[in-house]
């Protein structure tokens, strides 16, 4: 225990090397036009002038849509990927491995290639310019089954044979004893979920023209279109678009805490 | 009569595990699988998104088994991969090892902080990073002048450009493989390591021995999903260098990027692409085999 | 646990707000269709502009929708760099393609032997052609057939940061040796001599084009043989290729190379830039005293490049007519309001029609664009090459830029490619 306040001052000093780029993200939102570009620790003098240009219906309307578009795709993400990667894990049925392969197989294609065709599939179901082109296509990820597979082999095998030694379905068992027990996956892929369908950019730029439905990240690229850039504005607009993440990131530390504390239930 | 109990409860295992896997299989099956065999079947076809697919066989594979321009992208593919997967899953096992044995309330401050960059765009990180890389009035060379070093070009460094890419890969990924590590550390029971420690074990083996097998299955996760990415990367160096200077970072991805999409020949890159899957599919089940029969156990 | 049940509380509270937001905003749009009626014909168009130049449309589509009830245009923004690489092959792919895009002498060639074109020759009128500057008309035209509507010619020319100057005793280059020698001087610990592009991209072949010229090289001869394995070209890649070598200009780049901040904000001395930052120039750093002269030349014979932006019409397209109305109400037609308001208020640009020209020949003596005006006569047009060469030219300068290749050895290469290419 005496190395305690070594570890800690190291690990300080390495998140505080990993911190300083968004420090100087939020720092440029304050500085003037003048001095974006030049190597400081403190604006000069502060202004708020590039606040205010971001905060325009355009802006907030991207940011809501954005909202919506990857909390529905992380819950039922979520929810959708936790029964398959259960079913993968710990039942047992015939054609499991092949089915694996399969699923994990998907993760591997480069994402430019599959653009066309997925588009053409999307225009064929008829979910272009909508949400519903935004958000179905984005559920169907193998990462999260890939994850909760693994997480699902290493779980105590104790719990569920307790639980079926009392008669309990495999479905009983999953919905009341697996699921309240896998907080320890569902926050991280919470995380990934929501930030991966945020911080889409390729796809909602293509499958959606409808401004109505435009993205935080595509609005975010628009701006930096044509000959002049207003940098001071992009980079207010870009720090201000990573505020709700951050509060997300606030909202969900208590639970990065805990694992499932199997000795306890023991 | 015990027998037909014991197959009727199979089937109904049967039953429930096709249920539950039945929507993500199927979702998958649309909006993926399809694609694939789309893509796998243009890749005997000229292309160009516009006039009719003509059919030419596998003139796109034979074309890619010479194209030079496409494996010296592939080598640097591998470079990248090469470098960024141990980095990667070194620095977060360490950080997470670390992390999971301190008591203070730092902690919890340190793990957020080491999650932030990740909620931070490739397009964002870029234009961010490029504050640091800046030859003249960047943040990295200030730090360097200070430190008596000489100026360095970064970004405009056919030598650095690559490894540059990569600090800002493990930049952003650093803080998220570490909280993968980290809620499996913390899944193993209190008790094993007490037991450990009576038995006068030290630091190494308590890691080696417990810590390590244990988070196995997350560990193999880790590895296979990083190095699926690191054949992936685009965005990134899309925004910071397009494959400069001097083509130093043109990865795989990026070269199919633009056969497909610059030079319009969709067959083409698809052929390529499946090349870049097909490679990935052996690579990432090598590296499952690998892992698993080193623990003597199915993956 | 009870944690995860409010978070969960709380995302099924945004999730339904977010629903209702929505079906507000179904309804409306739903409503708005109706009202127009089923005999509306919509014409789809893309535009990536910002600034002014978004304004300028966004204004003439109104004008346009509110004088139209049979037809609507379809008004999408997206941005620059995605238009032509991802968006609009993909589109086409799909049959989503827009009715109107924009197409530039980097793509122009390319989407017209594709056959993504329409010909637009039945909508120009004699007068029309007749009012087009000739090397405008021709660079749109292949084989007698007209793909597109220029609207602008914008040219490069050698920005300069006033006080720097100044300060370093030193007059506007105008010779090649001149500008090397400035360069040298100007470049310190902070500030770059010269900022001229970087990547692998159709812009920065854009720029290197007129040095190219000027050095007398060619890509290709009067009959069409390559000539890239040349002298000449040898020459202009030498004198390109020492700026990046002796770090005299940046190897990398925070923003665009077009973009005047580079001069603007003081990171570099001097920059090769178009007229359409001139406004930029003016409007958006008042501080700094920001000049423009022809780019230097090697013998005083100075050579500029002309491209731009050009409209064009999809061939796939169903309402052909309807989208070529639009377009020549605004750049083709006898009335030369909107003609007008593109290249002197929306942004600065050369016109494409020598009656807009004449008509204002004040605002084209203003400021720094009197410098343009005054070498306007020699620009000559941007190639529109196919993708192979364009390709094979790009690699040649990156190779030598960075790649530590020979001018001679670089060029041998390229020459090699666009052979190999042509014989396939």
């Amino acid at each position: 225990m005496k190395k305690e306040p070594v570890k800690i001052i190291l690990l300080i000093i390495f998140s505080l090397i990993l911190l300083f780029p968004i420090y100087i993200l939020f720092m440029s939102a304050f500085k003037g036009p003048g001095e974006l570009f030049v190597v400081s620790l403190w604006p000069k003098s502060i202004t708020f002038d590039n606040l205010k240009t971001v905060l325009n219906p355009k802006f907030l309307n991207s940011i809501k849509n954005s909202l919506f578009v990857s909390t529905t795709v992380t819950v039922i993400a979520m929810i959708l990927h936790s029964m398959c990667g259960y079913a993968l894990a710990r039942l047992s049925f015939p054609g499991k491995k092949l089915i694996f392969t399969t699923i994990i197989s998907t993760l591997m294609i480069p994402t430019t290639t599959i653009l066309v065709p997925l588009f053409m599939v999307c225009k064929g179901l008829g979910i272009e310019n909508s949400y519903a082109g935004l958000i179905i296509p984005a559920f169907f990820n193998a990462y999260g089954i890939f994850l909760f597979r693994q997480f699902y082999l290493d779980f105590p095998k104790e719990l569920e044979e307790a639980a079926e030694v009392e008669g309990c379905g495999k479905v009983r068992l999953f919905v009341q004893i697996v699921l309240p027990l896998s907080k320890p996956m569902i926050v991280p892929l919470t995380i990934a979920f929501f930030l991966g369908t945020w911080n889409n950019y390729l796809w909602p730029l293509i499958i959606n023209k409808k401004e109505e439905y435009q993205t935080i990240q595509v609005y975010l690229a628009n701006m930096v279109s044509g000959y002049s850039t207003p940098w001071n504005e992009v980079i207010a607009t870009a720090a201000s678009s990573a505020v709700p993440v951050f509060l997300l990131f606030l909202l969900l530390q208590k639970q990065l805490k805990e694992g499932i504390k199997v000795t306890g239930i023991k | 009569m015990k027998k037909s109990n014991i197959s009727k409860r199979k089937r109904r295992e049967y039953l429930t595990a096709y249920a539950f896997i039945l929507p993500d299989f199927l979702g998958l099956f649309v909006f993926v699988i399809i694609p694939i065999i789309y893509a796998f079947y243009i890749s005997f076809f000229e292309w160009d998104f516009i006039n009719d697919k003509v059919f030419i066989g596998a003139a796109n594979y034979i074309r890619m088994w010479k194209d030079t321009n496409w494996w010296s992208a592939m080598l640097r593919t591998l470079k990248l991969t090469a470098l960024y997967v141990p980095l990667l899953f070194g620095l977060s096992l360490f950080f997470a090892v670390l992390i999971s044995t301190v008591k203070s309330r730092a902690g919890s401050f340190v793990k957020t902080s080491f999650l932030m960059p990740f909620a931070i765009t490739s397009v964002i990180a870029s234009t961010l990073w490029m504050f640091l890389y800046n030859e003249k009035r960047g943040y990295l060379n200030a730090v360097f002048k200070a430190l008596g070093l000489s100026n360095q070009k970064f970004l405009g460094s056919g030598r650095q450009a690559l490894i540059c890419v990569i600090v800002v890969l493990l930049w952003i990924n650093l803080g998220y493989n570490m909280i993968l590590f980290l809620s499996a550390i913390k899944d193993i029971p209190e008790s094993y390591y007490e037991a450990a420690t009576l038995d006068g074990a030290d630091r190494w083996h308590i890691f080696r021995y417990i810590t390590f097998p244990l988070i196995r299955q997350t560990s193999i996760f880790i590895l296979v999903t990083t190095t699926i990415a690191s054949f992936q990367v685009l965005d990134l160096i899309m925004v910071m260098t397009k494959g400069g200077p001097a083509k130093a970072t043109e990865v795989g991805a990026l070269y199919i990027y633009d056969r497909s999409f610059n030079m319009m020949e969709m067959g083409y890159g698809s052929a390529l692409s499946v090349f870049l899957f097909l490679s990935l599919l052996v690579f990432s089940f090598v590296q499952m085999r690998i892992t698993s029969e080193e623990q003597g156990e199915n993956v | 646990m009870k944690k995860l049940t409010a978070l969960l509380m709380v995302l099924v509270l945004v999730l339904s707000l977010s629903a209702c937001a929505d079906k507000g905003a179904q309804e409306e749009t739903s409503e708005k269709t109706e009202d127009k009626g089923s005999d509306t014909t919509t014409v789809k168009f893309w535009s990536f502009h910002a600034g002014g130049e978004a304004e300028f449309l966004e204004k003439v589509v109104k004008e346009y929708n509110d004088t139209h009830d049979d037809v609507q245009i379809e008004h999408t923004v997206v941005n620059q760099s995605d238009y032509t690489t991802t968006l609009i092959p993909t589109a086409y792919a799909n049959g989503e393609a827009p009715d109107i895009l924009y197409v530039e002498p980097a793509t122009f060639t390319k989407y017209a032997e594709k056959g993504m074109l329409a010909d637009l020759s039945p909508y120009y009128t004699d007068e029309l052609k007749e009012d087009i500057l000739p090397s405008a008309l021709e660079a749109v035209t292949i084989d007698d057939k007209i793909y597109a509507l220029p609207m602008e010619m914008e040219t490069l020319g050698l920005f300069y940061n006033i006080d720097m100057l100044k300060d370093a005793g030193i007059d506007p280059p105008s010779t090649w040796e001149e500008l090397y020698e400035a360069a040298k001087k100007l470049t310190t610990d902070d500030v770059y001599g010269l900022v001229l592009p970087v990547e692998e991209a159709a812009y920065t072949l854009f720029n290197w084009w007129p040095f190219m010229w000027m050095a007398g090289a060619d890509v290709f001869d009067d009959d069409g043989n390559c000539i890239v394995d040349s002298k000449e070209m040898v020459t202009a890649l030498d004198y390109w290729g020492r700026f990046y070598q002796e770090g005299l200009s940046p190897a990398s780049l925070q923003i665009g190379p077009w973009d005047i901040g580079n001069v603007g904000t003081g990171a570099a001395a001097m920059q090769v830039s178009g007229t359409y930052v001139i406004n930029a120039a003016e409007n958006d750093y008042p501080d700094v005293n920001i000049g423009v002269v022809p780019l230097p030349s090697p013998d005083n014979n100075p050579i500029t490049v002309a491209g731009g932006q050009k409209l064009a019409i999809n061939a796939q397209s169903q309402c052909k007519d309807e989208a070529a109305d639009f377009i020549f109400s605004l750049y083709g037609s006898d009335d030369i309001t909107k003609a007008t308001e593109w290249t002197t208020e929306a942004k600065f640009a050369y016109p494409a029609r020598q009656s807009v020209i004449d008509n204002n020949s004040d605002t084209f003596e203003e400021g720094l664009r009197a410098v343009f005006t005054d070498f306007y006569q020699t620009a000559v047009p941007e190639p529109s090459y196919s993708a192979e060469v364009t390709d094979a030219m790009g690699k040649m300068l990156q190779q030598v830029m960075f790649g530590g290749v020979s001018s001679e050895e670089a060029a041998k290469e390229a020459q090699k490619t666009i052979e190999d290419a042509a014989k396939n």
